[in-house]
């Protein structure tokens, strides 16, 4: 019994003691009073603090009467804050002891009693309100090399605790500003510490929305406490550059310097790259940074990225500054550019660019090809030799003058002068398909040429103060002239009459064209955000005039003009076009739909023969086209447009082109232009988080009057070729990817599909021939990028070519080929790459005599970084390790298989040194200029 | 009599005010707006602000993105949601917009957070219970949207900085996103390291009709770190913009 009574007793204890612990609540309870007036403190907030951080650890309201209750967790030091709307607000030191702390009643002064005391503190607060105290930043002294959170806490008024928090005369800066740039000083993390103190001029604390407004454009309504940190002009300069040179086995070499420097508002950059090897400009990051820009990005309306690259025109090299044409090439590139701002607020810019470009490129080319025609077939042999140079000068200037926030005036000028020099050695044959020899031709060109291009193109925007309505108006010229003299010396035979026939001639071309055009658009937003409607009109003239002069060269006396291969044409095109257009967008839909009325004549004068060809053409352009996407990641699009061409001087000209006497070309006068109908139709659909993308698309492509060929075979074995119109062409294409990653390995695979399908038809022999050639190939690739590691790239794309040609339905030509890329690389961390890429190319024998089917060609790399920042490379690289390299092509279209193999660059080691330097100004931590540059 | 008559009467307004100073039901407009060039720059891995597509992108960057957003608010819930795109767009939406238009109900009686986010591709509802956070209290006020508002700061991922502008003359402890927690009704609220802040414009003493407050549709919820863990597998080799992203989802 008694035990029992103990055994309750201790429970009960226990059970206490552990609600203690469980919700271990400490009590706090008053009431709030108004001693003056009786009024109602009910609602009044009531806030713990703790005293130690002023953590809130506790609130509540008042209830009717005042009084209140709240709970914290903790005993220890706190200080309540009682605030009502009508009662100055105070605070209350309460020390936490005990389960409960009463603390009676609490009396609350009224804003009208408590009026005078608040005028007291008001004025103090106006005596910094709207003045903005500034300091130039030279007169406190700094370390060298300080940050700015440095000479802040120098400043008198200006406090920073060891958090990093600002405040500016005991109130906390809530944002700090560089140059008036808006930033957040809560997070003490970036700005202060990032800047360095020497590049500062002026710190300016300042309590003035409008001052604010001012300086960030922001207006949210509300006073706050500002710090702006004004730079030194001189801050803001500095340079980057990179110098690179590599030796190689066989003299093998490439060299490149460049540097770019900046200072306040302008950049000067120059480049200079020189190699006989594929590098023969300026990669695609390094035209970024040192030339003009030639590509740019802008964000469109939907946010995504848009990248346009404009490669430079008739400069020499490809895609991402790599040669890819044949022959050995050796280059030297160079150019200056310069880009400054100007005028009040630096609105207006202007850049000068000028290039200079000399390449020559050697080399041989092999071609084979098979002609297909109605009763038989011919084989052809064509052997060349050859030797370009170009040497180009390019000038250009722009200017953007922003005349105020809604009109702009862009002008642009540019000229360039291109002197070429260039010789070919020919050898050809044609034999049939008894491989019995019926013709052959060996011939020597060499000439030179001279172009002067000059250009300007002047755009005007408006823009309204309705959103969406704005005015545009572009207008272009340009001027060419061209000045060509080839000296021709050609001996052909003909076996089966036994005929001979020998040119030695003087080629004189010139050619001179100008253009001019004025385009003008308007856009009008007729429901807002909604529907747009744009109308346009253009008035473009066209004027060439060509004069190609063939000269028999007379031993014993004078040249004489040979009328056959010469024409002196004039050719003009005059466009006058209007065009309306509706746009409509509303989630999920995109509409868009007009139509442009063109009305262009066209007059072609034979001068020599004193005809002229006339040709109106009244047409209608329409185009729509619809999108669907529910969501951003996903959408499905259908588009038309309806699209002439004209056919080109070198169509029409009445005159033989004998240039290649086994291939003759002449012109055709009555050509007219032709009109092609095109319909597109792509699917996306891309999962970020997951990772995975897909793409389908498809067009087909009907083409009216298509500039299509005509190619007559004498029985000499002769080819002549003229451009004729014939219907019936058309063509379609599919084009899928998807990809996606592939967890287990870290990689992402890639599976796609192409197809191609064209159906041509061209006269052979006057007999009309429809080619069908349909080409498809998947293509499969597995790729892993690691910052430290294993990294691979895999890639497999067969293809299968399917042609047919109606005149001679036997004949198949049905080709298999495909490419394999391995490439492999490990990164250590310490700086060191080592990679190979592995290529196999294979393609189907084209008959039995077919060579060159198989190539395997190796590469590796090597490369050391050193110095702390990697600034410094050392690249060791072998290029086609078994030395198996041969240029190769095939093309199987219409009637003609051609596989051609041309000189390449084969076996040789480089050793590349590449230093990369970089010196700026304003920034104290990192030594990246780029990012210079951004905070201004 | 006079006297007293004065007195009562001077008594008597002054608690018709007092009683109008203090809210618990209504709605509320907010302004979201984000610092893009700054944002840019934050979430750029140090690679890539070598590229000059980077100078190039924050060149034509507008200043400030803003955005609209409305909150309907009483004693029981608040239902914070996206209104519409102000007109300076956002355009930083590389691949989609990340948790930019949510809708968040924070209900005060059951203790719960229902929020949509929208992700990239992925529509995320999450449900848990509304997340505490140690609100530090200043003695700095300013005024928002006409309120008296009284700063306190907290930290969230432990180390980002989360600045709020609070006025007890609301009496529903809620605010933007997720937030709440304090005295009253969070008018003003800033992240430093996300360039982002909102501020209420308009304070309405009527709640919204039924009709006009966003609905959270229906579909498999997850709790805050399982959505975190989630994200996490998936942005681990993202750089500094996973790790915004993980800051802007988690808000």
């Amino acid at each position: 019994m008694v035990n029992k009574r103990h055994y309750s007793i201790l429970l009960v204890l226990i059970s206490i003691c552990f609600s203690q612990l469980v919700s271990a609540q400490y009590k706090i309870q008053g009431t709030l009073v108004d001693t003056n007036n009786f009024m109602e403190l009910k609602y009044a907030t009531i806030s713990v603090m703790s005293s130690s951080d002023s953590v809130l650890r506790a609130y509540t309201r008042a209830e009717e009467g005042g009084s209140f209750q709240l709970e914290v967790k903790d005993t220890g030091r706190y200080f309540i804050r009682y605030s009502h709307p009508l009662y100055a607000s105070f605070v209350e030191d309460v020390s936490v002891k005990d389960v409960s702390t009463v603390l009676g009643n609490i009396s609350m002064i009224s804003l009208e009693t408590a009026l005078d005391e608040f005028i007291v503190k008001e004025s103090r607060s106006i005596t910094i309100k709207g003045d903005t105290i500034e300091y130039t930043a030279d007169s406190f002294k700094v370390r060298d090399f300080a940050t700015v959170d440095e000479l802040l806490r120098k400043l008198p008024g200006i406090e920073i605790d060891k958090n990093g928090k600002i405040s500016a005369y005991g109130k906390n800066v809530d944002k700090m500003l560089v140059d008036g740039d808006e930033f957040f000083s809560d997070d003490p993390a970036v700005l202060a510490k990032m800047l360095r103190a020497s590049s500062i001029d002026k710190v300016q604390v300042f309590d003035n929305k409008s001052e604010q407004a001012r300086l960030s454009g922001i207006d949210d309504g509300e006073v706050g406490k500002a710090i702006n940190l004004t730079l030194k002009d001189d801050a803001k300069q500095g340079y980057f550059g990179k110098v690179e040179a590599g030796v190689g086995t066989n003299k093998y070499y490439q060299g490149q310097a460049m540097i770019n420097r900046y200072r306040k508002k302008e950049k000067l950059s120059a480049y200079l790259v020189g190699s006989n090897t594929k590098k023969v400009g300026l990669g695609w990051e390094d035209a970024n940074n040192y030339g003009s820009g030639m590509g740019s990005r802008f964000i469109d309306e939907d946010g995504g990225m848009v990248t346009t690259y404009e490669s430079g025109g008739e400069d020499f090299g490809g895609f991402g500054g790599n040669f890819y044409g044949e022959g050995l090439p050796q280059t030297i590139n160079g150019g200056v550019h310069y880009d400054n701002k100007y005028g009040k607020d630096d609105k207006h810019s202007f850049g000068l660019d000028y290039r200079i470009n000399s390449n020559i490129v050697n080399g041989y080319r092999n071609s084979y090809s098979k002609y297909i025609m109605p009763d038989t077939q011919y084989l052809s042999s064509n052997k060349s030799d050859f030797r370009n140079a170009n040497l180009l000068n390019t000038i250009s200037g722009n200017t953007k003058i922003e005349i105020d926030s809604l009109n702009t005036l862009t002008i642009r000028l540019n000229g360039s002068h291109n002197r070429s020099e260039s010789r070919q050695n020919v050898f050809s044959n044609n034999s049939n398909i008894n491989n019995e020899l019926i013709n052959q031709n060996s011939r020597n060109t060499s000439g030179n040429t001279k172009t002067n291009k000059l250009g300007t193109n002047v755009v005007y925007t408006k823009k309204f103060k309705l959103e969406g309505r704005s005015l545009m108006a572009n207008f272009a010229g340009d001027y060419n002239e061209s000045k060509a003299n080839t000296e021709f010396v050609s001996s052909s035979q003909f076996f089966s009459t036994g005929n001979e026939i020998n040119y030695n001639q003087i080629k004189k071309d010139s050619s001179q064209s100008y253009s001019s055009g004025l385009d003008v658009s308007y856009n009008e937003p007729l429901i807002k955000e909604k529907l747009f409607l744009n109308l346009s009109a253009g008035l473009n003239y066209n004027n060439s005039n060509s004069s190609k002069a063939t000269y028999d060269k007379n031993p014993s006396g004078e040249d004489s003009l040979n009328d056959l291969f010469s024409s002196r044409t004039k050719y003009s095109v005059f466009t006058n076009s209007v065009g309306a257009n509706l746009r409509y967008s509303s989630k999920p839909w995109k509409l868009s739909g007009g139509v442009r009325l063109n009305y262009s004549q066209t007059a072609n004068q034979d001068l020599f023969r004193d005809t002229t060809y006339q040709q109106n053409y009244k047409n209608i352009f329409p185009n729509f086209s619809v999108s669907y996407g529910k969501s951003r990641n996903s959408n499905i699009s259908l588009r038309y447009n309806g699209a002439s061409r004209q056919p080109s001087l070198n169509q029409i000209q009445v005159f033989t082109q004998n240039s290649d006497p086994l291939n003759i070309r002449i012109g055709n006068p009555n050509l007219v232009q032709e009109f092609r109908h095109s319909f597109n139709l792509s699917f996306s659909d891309y999962k970020v988080l997951s990772e995975q993308y897909f793409y389908m698309g498809g067009g087909i492509t009907l083409v009216d009057n298509a500039l299509s060929e005509s190619q007559t075979l004498t029985p000499d074995g002769v080819r002549t070729y003229q451009t004729v119109n014939l219907d019936g062409n058309w063509n379609a294409n599919l084009w899928s990817n998807y990809s996606f990653k592939v967890k287990p390995l870290k990689a992402s695979l890639n599976l796609g599909l192409n197809g191609n399908y064209n159906e041509t038809n061209t006269l052979l022999n006057q007999t009309l021939n429809k080619s069908n050639n349909f080409s498809i190939g998947p293509n499969i690739g597995l790729q892993k990028w690691v910052d430290t590691g294993f990294a691979y790239e895999i890639s497999f794309n067969p293809n299968y070519n399917i042609n047919k040609n109606s005149v001679n339905s036997q004949v198949k030509t049905n080709l298999f080929s495909y490419g394999l890329n391995v490439d492999l690389s490990y990164k250590f961390s310490f700086g060191l790459e080592a990679g190979i890429e592995n290529k196999w190319q294979y393609r189907e024998k084209m008959d039995a005599n077919d060579k060159n089917n198989n190539l395997f060609i190796s590469n590796f790399f090597l490369n050391k970084s050193f110095l702390k920042d990697r600034s410094l490379r050392l690249r060791l690289e072998g290029n086609d390790l078994f030395n198996q390299n041969i240029g190769l092509s095939r093309n199987n279209y219409n009637n003609i298989i051609t596989d051609s193999e041309y000189s390449t660059l084969q076996r040789y080691f480089m050793v590349t040194l590449t230093w990369n330097f970089t010196k700026s100004k304003a920034l104290g931590q990192s030594q990246d200029s780029n990012s210079t540059s951004l905070s201004f | 009599m006079n006297k007293f008559l004065i007195i009562f009467s001077i008594v008597f307004s002054l608690s018709k005010i007092g009683s109008a100073q203090f809210r618990s039901k209504g709605s509320i407009e907010f302004t979201r707006s984000v610092n893009q060039k700054l944002n840019f720059q934050l979430e750029a891995d140090e690679d890539f602000k070598k590229n000059s597509f980077y100078k190039e992108i924050l060149k034509q960057l507008s200043t400030n993105a803003e955005s609209y957003f409305k909150m309907d608010y009483n004693k029981v819930q608040t239902v914070y949601f996206f209104d519409k795109d102000g007109e300076t767009k956002s355009k930083m939406n590389f691949g989609g917009k990340i948790a930019e238009e949510n809708t968040v109900i924070q209900n005060f009686k059951s203790n719960q957070i229902t929020a949509q986010k929208a992700v990239f591709e992925k529509d995320l509802i999450i449900q848990d219970s509304i997340p505490q956070y140690l609100w530090k209290i200043h003695d700095e006020q300013r005024t928002i949207a006409g309120y008296p508002c009284r700063k306190a700061t907290t930290i969230i991922n432990d180390s980002v900085v989360v600045v709020a502008f609070y006025t007890d003359q609301i009496m529903v402890s809620s605010g933007p996103e997720s937030f709440g927690g304090l005295p009253g009704m969070i008018l003003g609220l800033a992240i430093p390291r996300l360039y982002t802040t909102w501020f209420a414009t308009k304070v309405n003493d009527v709640e919204l009709p039924e009709s006009q407050i966003k609905k959270i549709k229906k579909g498999k919820a997850v709790t805050y770190s399982e959505m975190n863990k989630d994200l996490e597998s998936r942005l681990k080799e993202w750089g500094k913009h996973g790790q915004a992203i993980l800051w802007k989802c988690t808000l």
